[in-house]
């Protein structure tokens, strides 16, 4: 597939950080079938910078997090970090790299060692990965900076003596520890309450620029992703099926699947609409079960069996990220159909704006 | 009150007039405005004065403070509250499914079903009759699916276990009736043989749905059924949900964390926080004339998809420690409004002053719909890429 020349809604925050180049993973899931969990992915995390990826259950994004963080082992593809492409063969360069790239996991209530206290889980990580450093000291700062203070009264609790918000923020401050430059967090905050989550973004929101932090948000929540990220890339088994800045993403969404995820956020400004009454809106229509594993589609657009406008060739051909814009492209046949308002010079071979 | 209710055995629904506790009962004018056909006469679940204390070394904590809520019949109520509210708390202790150190203190929970002779009162039913009464006419669909479903059981008969415990049926009209149940919920029939772990997310929770609609329950409690699911999924089950609502004619009671969601789904809002409601009106003037301050903060917490940029701001802070609870307003100290006055307040639901629905009621005295705003925090999406002044020591 052609590498678009397409340039990233987030790279005038700061200097390029990571690169992911051509990414891939395939899992075995027995008797000779393959899974193909990412396919072909590529995107750069800048330095100060946001990058959502946003995709349903099995789409693949925890294992693009996973394949950055160094956890899994591409299947081909390249990871630059600053530059250098990413060697993680022996064991030193990956502790260097894991310094380097931290890793949020979703879930604070299994992620934290139940039976260690805030204390240990933060030492642990600044003495493997900083030397002469006052341990005491830094440990105290890095509570300070997920603003779990006084940092005294919080040191010597168990995880189960903190509410869901605290142990993600402990979470926080343990991927801190490293002093990373690039942060990967596995949706961070959709264990959490609702009422609580934007208070999480928000700090998330605040380290990112005190420590310019690359940062990439994996979500579900394409409404999060509006507020939170500069650029959002959309993923469907496996592709990144759209990409662009996150308000026009949201706002006009190209790509059929990235308006289904759209049309699926709760929308209490249009109250009453959609599920009162029992009627699905025109894009929820769209069944939510069929075909919806990566697996699911062999040949041509993942998307094709649950897509409103596919025909045969979407069935055929898979589409390759087509540029709308100079930091927007969607992976489409349709594009005029499927969004008219967005592809300003409708291309040949498409016919009328029927939706 | 409900002891003068005539039964009129030809409809057989419960009839007769009430006015209910706390301005909190359902009338059918209130019901009609938010567009649900005809009204509830009678509440089908009555919940008055309850309270539910966890009794623990160090002293009880009241999880359930006095709590007064009614449900209609085909009515949907939504419980909005984050964990630990007490949310879970109230509807699991009206069901009686808490166990020790949980306590129920006072209170009543009267249930009028259409097929119970008389209004029974749940906190006082012996346990034969309580068996009776769960499942049949109160059902729960539990959050997470993946705990709920036996592992090592297949579909089919995970289906068939209720079927039988609670209908009395022939094996082969209870294998159809579960093939059905499946059917009810969209999934395909060649499923039953599955097992949980086979499906996905979405189809658990689907399941789940199907378990607890098995015997035709008048109510069916949902405890944050869609939670675990991503968006697109959720959407799909919360359209199912409500049309299977509205062609078999049961009610909800719909605990959730996410106040967008109940918008959407809810004839009425109920917003839960340390044990005590804060506020009780319909989703329209939940949504555009909150009063209560927890009730604006919780609104203005969620991103929206749609519409301009909004500044969120959400809601700093934490619920407080139960075990030592605030005098006064438990949300005083998260309140952007919060005076004085608050720590004297009794947390009475009185009708907000400037609705001209007297259904909408409301603990805060003070704070009105059109009061502005008080500034709180620094809002999500106001951070500008030059503003690195508060860059602490910390810096790489």
């Amino acid at each position: 597939m052609s590498e678009p020349t397409l340039t990233s809604a987030a790279a005038e925050r700061g200097p390029l950080a990571m690169e992911a180049i051509s990414i891939s993973k395939d899992f075995r899931i027995g008797r000779g079938r393959i899974l193909h969990a990412v396919r072909d992915v590529s995107f750069n995390l800048y330095r100060g910078a946001v990058v959502a990826l946003v995709g349903e259950s099995g789409s693949g994004k925890s294992t693009a997090a996973r394949l950055l963080a160094g956890q899994e082992r591409l299947t081909s593809g390249r990871i630059r970090l600053d530059g250098k492409p990413v060697e993680v063969s022996s064991r030193r360069d990956f502790r260097r790299y894991k310094s380097e790239v931290q890793l949020v996991f979703q879930d604070p209530f299994s992620s934290l060692n139940p039976v260690h206290t805030v204390r240990y889980h933060l030492e642990r990580p600044v003495k493997l990965h900083q030397r002469d450093v006052d341990v005491r000291q830094e440990v105290a700062a890095l509570l300070e900076q997920v603003r779990l203070t006084p940092a005294k009264q919080f040191l010597p609790k168990y995880p189960h003596e903190l509410s869901g918000g605290q142990r993600q923020r402990v979470s926080f401050a343990r991927a801190l520890a490293a002093r990373p430059e690039v942060l990967l967090a596995d949706e961070p905050v959709s264990m959490l309450d609702v009422s609580i989550r934007l208070e999480m973004l928000g700090l998330l929101d605040d380290l990112r620029q005190r420590l310019r932090l690359a940062m990439l948000y994996i979500t579900h929540d394409i409404a999060s992703a509006r507020y939170f990220a500069d650029e959002v890339l959309v993923m469907y088994a496996g592709e990144i099926v759209e990409r662009g800045p996150a308000e026009e993403v949201t706002q006009h969404p190209a790509h059929p699947y990235t308006q289904l995820l759209v049309a699926s956020a709760p929308d209490p400004d249009n109250l009453g609409s959609a599920l009162r009454g029992g009627t699905r809106r025109a894009a929820g229509s769209l069944s939510a079960t069929g075909g919806r594993t990566a697996e699911g589609a062999t040949a041509g657009c993942p998307f094709s069996p649950r897509c409103p406008f596919a025909d045969d060739r979407c069935r055929q051909d898979d589409p390759p990220l087509m540029q709308i814009s100079p930091t927007r492209g969607a992976a489409c046949w349709h594009l005029d159909i499927a969004a008219p308002e967005v592809v300003a010079a409708p291309r040949a071979g498409g016919g009328a704006t029927t939706t | 009150m409900s002891a003068d209710r005539a039964l009129d055995p030809a409809a057989g629904r419960a009839v007769g007039s009430s006015t209910g506790p706390a301005g909190l009962s359902t009338d059918p004018a209130l019901a009609s405005s938010a567009g649900l056909g005809p009204g509830p006469a009678e509440p089908v679940l009555d919940i008055r004065d309850l309270s539910v204390v966890y009794r623990t070394p160090a002293g009880d904590v009241r999880a359930v403070d006095r709590v007064n809520l009614a449900l209609g019949v085909g009515e949907v109520i939504g419980l909005a509250g984050e964990s630990g509210s007490g949310k879970s708390t109230l509807v699991y202790g009206a069901c009686r499914l808490l166990r020790a150190p949980a306590l129920v203190t006072s209170g009543s929970v009267i249930y009028g079903g259409r097929r119970v002779s008389r209004p029974a009162d749940l906190l006082k039913l012996g346990p034969d009759e309580l068996r009776r009464l769960r499942w049949r006419e109160i059902a729960i669909v539990f959050q997470s699916a993946m705990n709920a479903l036996n592992p090592v059981l297949r579909v089919r008969d995970q289906l068939l276990d209720v079927i039988h415990a609670h209908l009395k049926m022939p094996r082969d009209e209870a294998r159809e009736k579960a093939a059905s149940l499946l059917d009810l919920v969209g999934i395909p029939r060649s499923r039953l043989r599955s097992y949980p772990h086979e499906l996905s997310g979405g189809m658990r929770q689907r399941v789940m749905i199907a378990m607890a609609l098995a015997t035709e329950p008048e109510i069916v409690i949902m405890d944050e059924p869609t939670t675990a699911l991503d968006v697109v999924v959720q959407r799909d089950i919360l359209a199912q949900i409500v049309e299977l609502k509205e062609r078999l004619g049961f009610s909800i009671l719909f605990i959730t964390h996410d106040l967008s969601l109940l918008l959407e789904l809810a004839d009425r809002i109920a917003v839960m926080y340390a044990g005590q409601l804060l506020e009780v009106g319909t989703a329209d003037e939940i949504h555009h004339e909150p009063s209560h301050p927890y009730t604006k903060g919780l609104l203005n917490s969620f991103p929206s998809v749609r519409g301009p940029r909004r500044n969120l701001a959400g809601i700093p802070g934490t619920p407080p420690d139960l075990h030592h609870p605030p005098p006064g307003c438990p949300f005083l100290p998260r309140c952007g409004y919060g005076t004085a006055a608050c720590q004297e307040v009794d947390m009475r639901l009185l009708p907000v002053a400037t609705s001209s629905d007297p259904e909408h009621v409301t603990a805060c005295p003070f704070i009105l719909p059109d009061t502005p705003a008080p500034a709180i925090g620094r809002p999500l999406g106001a951070f500008e890429a030059g503003d690195l002044s508060t860059a602490g020591e910390l810096g790489p």
